[in-house]
């Protein structure tokens, strides 16, 4: 990492770079734009205010007297009719194959541990088998610069750590 | 809002109000949102490029950083933290919806235009929003998470280690985008602006 400026020292021209975008700040938006924004952000966080103390035991004391006769009447009920037969499907008709249950762009990540941050994979997914490999026994013919962000990949032939490559041939 | 209270506001840390706001304390929720929007709705805006999906995005990412507090956990700054979502609300908008730019300068009214071509009084102003035009098109060159890492440095003023916190990347990831985006906005920027 030498090639880049040293950590939390602005650098120079960076520094100068990010002044320019400072004081061209886009504009800002007019108070009753953030009201608007601010009403919906309070309604949506803020719980509206609970009944008044004086009306809460009553309530408290309805749902009480109502949970108790439903519970008679479900049990009254249960006591007068026979179990219906659980439909079963044929293990035959079972699904198989795991569900599908979010789209990756469903989902936000709020946070990670820093623990966990080498377990999770962002971006393509990673198709076909996968293997394990140590670095020796991979043979590196090319590296190019990340198309995205122009880095040069690098690898450590002492690395212990395993890595996972995908596989050569597909299954 | 009483002048004691709005006193009260003034001195308020950020963890004090986060106490009071999950105590249900509208006044903290107000004063956290009046602290922050601003630097919120900049990091949006570079993001997005015009200001309705910028408000649309501040107010997702507020919804979104003060109903998950249990993933903030105090780890980093309050501003940090809500940075980081809103600037993921931006980038999620932005992939839903597009990067809209706000002006273009091929499409500015007829008078407006004349005006650039035809400089007056006006010159100045009209500078500036050349300028910032320029400027949002120069962040267009940037891929999106190279624009987060430099919009949350430049305009949100974040150091290094925060701008790692709120992208969830390493120290020396952050360093190396920063170093790519200002090599390509440079880049950019001197091709278009020819002294």
């Amino acid at each position: 990492m030498n090639a880049f400026p040293p950590q939390d020292d602005r650098n120079d021209d960076l520094e100068q770079l990010a002044e320019v975008f400072r004081r061209h700040a886009p504009a800002v938006p007019s108070p009753v734009q953030w009201q608007r924004v601010q009403q919906a952000v309070t309604r949506a966080l803020v719980r509206p205010a609970a009944p008044t103390p004086g009306l809460r035991p009553f309530l408290g004391m309805v749902a009480a007297l109502l949970l108790v006769a439903l519970g008679g009447i479900l049990y009254w009920t249960s006591l007068r009719t026979a179990p219906a037969p659980l439909a079963l499907l044929p293990t035959e008709q079972l699904p198989s194959e795991p569900f599908a249950v979010a789209q990756a762009a469903e989902i936000t990540i709020h946070a990670v541990e820093i623990a966990d941050a080498d377990r999770i994979v962002l971006g393509r997914f990673l198709l076909g088998q996968l293997e394990f490999a140590r670095a020796g026994e991979i043979e590196v013919v090319e590296t190019r610069p990340d198309p995205a962000e122009g880095w040069m990949p690098t690898i450590a032939p002492q690395s212990a750590m395993p890595l996972i490559v995908a596989s050569a041939q597909e299954p | 809002m009483s002048q004691s209270s709005q006193s009260d506001q003034a001195i308020a840390t950020d963890d004090q109000l986060l106490t009071r706001f999950t105590q249900g304390d509208r006044l903290a929720l107000e004063e956290i949102f009046r602290r922050y929007r601003q630097a919120a709705f900049r990091v949006a805006y570079r993001l997005l490029g015009n200001e309705a999906d910028a408000l649309d995005a501040v107010q997702e990412g507020f919804i979104k950083a003060l109903s998950h507090l249990e993933g903030f956990q105090g780890r980093s700054s309050l501003k940090t933290w809500l940075l980081r979502v809103v600037s993921n609300a931006a980038l999620d908008l932005g992939r839903s919806r597009g990067r809209r730019e706000a002006v273009h300068l091929d499409a500015l009214p007829g008078a407006l235009h004349n005006r650039l071509l035809c400089p007056d009084d006006t010159q100045q102003t009209l500078h500036r929003e050349e300028l910032s035009h320029l400027l949002s098109e120069a962040l267009n060159t940037l891929s999106p998470i190279q624009r987060q890492t430099f919009v949350l440095y430049a305009d949100a003023e974040l150091s290094y280690r925060e701008v790692a916190e709120a992208t969830g990347a390493s120290l020396g990831t952050v360093m190396s985008r920063l170093y790519y985006a200002r090599q390509k906005l440079r880049a950019y920027l001197i091709q278009r602006t020819p002294l």
